[in-house]
């Protein structure tokens, strides 16, 4: 969404870099090898995401960046990384602040319309877009949707209040020392005040549609399979033209493999 | 991104470490300057700042002052997007500083009063007319105060350390290692130090007291209905 929306706001000759992360898990990709990164669930959204942005937003120099972390790459880091990050010190910290951490050093192998064959590179961009904030003002998670199956709009309002009254204790200040470290700025534009605000004052049946199923329908194009959680950006997406990504599944596992973070040449 | 240190000290001042020195300037690679402030027979403060440029035709170096007139100074890391509706053209780090310097000018205090809460209490309402990420230290000169936070969603990193020797130090990034360890400052509203005091001598043994200094806090509280004298902002809301 971000990528999109940065689409009309830039000229037209800037390029926007989309950096995508993934982790060797030592483990599981002793028998796939280096192809191991491309069969992550996240990467393969993200390549689907690039591929509409190419689609609906042609004359614009996308550049896909795959962030391949082999498991010997992050252990030389690993000390610096949790050096950074305290006082967090959990497993799931430096899960998260290692995900932020490469993606702000913006290395890794560049495919775009110019260079279908990945080429090394390493992103010029200052300035790093997250999308962090829109699950929990939109309720885009999981337990969201277990919240009100639970019990109803009001178990799905408290647990919206919640998210929203621990936003300040978020964690965003481990997550600028990991970003910023690179002499990059990351910003969260679902977090600025007049996107909270207009969120606050929002009816939660204009955000969220947890009261109707989705399901498939007779025609495959209708915005009616679009999922309930945040579907307000969703219907936004979709009026934007980007159909796919407004049908994309929130996934459960999203801290295993993390988000997609975007950033803009210059601004 | 821009890194922040400050140290305030009874005795001696005390610099960043080279480790805290290095990862400063990793944040922000285009600038780095120490200030040094003596209150005489009181406190020893050190300010060091370094920059990434992101807005403008040049680097604003920090901490920011504005000499001959004021000797005023601010460590920003932050953007100003609006400041009472208006986006600051070029560096917003002298606009904070305008910002910041007259809410204090402007606050009269009698002898009796807490200086350092009437001073959070001023820049509190002050930022409310700002939207935008942040962490900053301040210094005001004719108040002899510093005071420091983060905007209320905690975007920009502030932590803080009281050392054994009575020392508060407060760092965009850590020095960490098995002996060093490091706080948040909460981003819940805005922390202020008068230097002229000591912790000991207003005999309160609270969690105000970090060190040798009494630090006073007023929080942000939220107002969704944006008022009619913040135009940029409906939350935070500071002070009572």
């Amino acid at each position: 969404m971000l990528a999109r929306l940065s689409h009309d706001m830039l000229p037209i000759t800037e390029s926007i870099d989309l950096l995508n992360v993934g982790f060797e898990n030592p483990r599981a990709h002793k028998s796939v090898g280096s192809g191991a990164f491309e069969l992550c669930p996240d990467r393969i959204t993200g390549r689907a995401s690039y591929a509409e942005l190419c689609e609906v937003c042609p004359g614009r120099a996308w550049r896909f960046i795959a962030v391949d972390i082999p498991f010997a790459e992050f252990q030389e880091h690993r000390h610096q990384i949790i050096t950074l990050m305290h006082p967090h010190n959990t497993e799931m910290d430096l899960s998260i602040a290692s995900a932020l951490y490469f993606a702000a050093r913006g290395a890794g192998n560049l495919s775009s319309q110019l260079h279908p064959n990945p080429i090394n590179y390493v992103t010029t961009a200052r300035v790093l877009l997250s999308g962090l904030g829109a699950d929990e003002l939109f309720a885009g998670y999981t337990r969201h949707a277990t919240a009100y199956k639970r019990k109803g709009f009001e178990g799905l309002l408290d647990e919206l209040d919640l998210d929203v009254a621990r936003l300040g204790k978020r964690n965003l200040g481990r997550d600028d020392r990991v970003i910023s470290h690179w002499g990059k700025e990351a910003r969260f534009p679902f977090l600025d005040e007049a996107i909270v605000q207009w969120a606050l004052r929002t009816p939660i049946t204009e955000k969220c549609d947890f009261s109707h199923c989705t399901g498939p329908l007779d025609d495959k194009n209708s915005c009616g399979l679009i999922e309930p959680g945040k579907k307000v950006l969703r219907c936004l997406a979709w009026e934007l033209g980007m159909c796919k990504v407004a049908k994309e599944r929130k996934r459960a596992v999203s801290y295993a493999w993390p988000p997609l973070v975007k950033s803009i040449d210059t601004l | 991104m821009c890194g922040i240190f400050c140290s305030i000290n009874s005795t001696e001042h005390r610099p960043p470490t080279a480790q805290v020195k290095h990862l400063l300037a990793a944040r922000g690679p285009d600038a780095l300057q120490e200030l040094r402030v003596t209150i005489a027979g009181t406190a020893f403060v050190t300010l060091c700042s370094t920059v990434l440029s992101l807005r403008g035709s040049t680097t604003t170096e920090q901490p920011y002052t504005r000499p001959p007139h004021s000797t005023s100074a601010l460590c920003w890391n932050g953007e100003a997007w609006a400041v009472m509706g208006e986006r600051p053209r070029g560096s917003d780090t002298g606009c904070v500083y305008d910002l910041l310097q007259s809410a204090l000018d402007h606050e009269t205090l009698d002898a009796s009063a807490n200086i350092a809460l009437a001073s959070a209490q001023a820049l509190s309402r002050a930022l409310s007319q700002l939207a935008g990420p942040y962490a900053f230290v301040f210094y005001h000169e004719p108040s002899a105060t510093i005071s420091f936070g983060r905007d209320f969603l905690g975007r920009r990193s502030l932590l803080y350390r009281r050392t054994r020797e009575g020392s508060l130090l407060l760092s965009s990034a850590p020095d960490a290692s098995s002996n060093v360890t490091w706080a948040e400052v909460e981003a819940d509203g805005i922390y202020s130090i008068h230097l002229q005091s000591r912790a000991s001598d207003i005999r309160r043994n609270d969690e105000a007291v970090w060190g040798d200094f009494l630090v006073e806090k007023v929080p942000y509280t939220y107002a969704v209905e944006p008022s009619d004298d913040l135009d940029s902002v409906g939350i935070p809301r500071g002070g009572p």
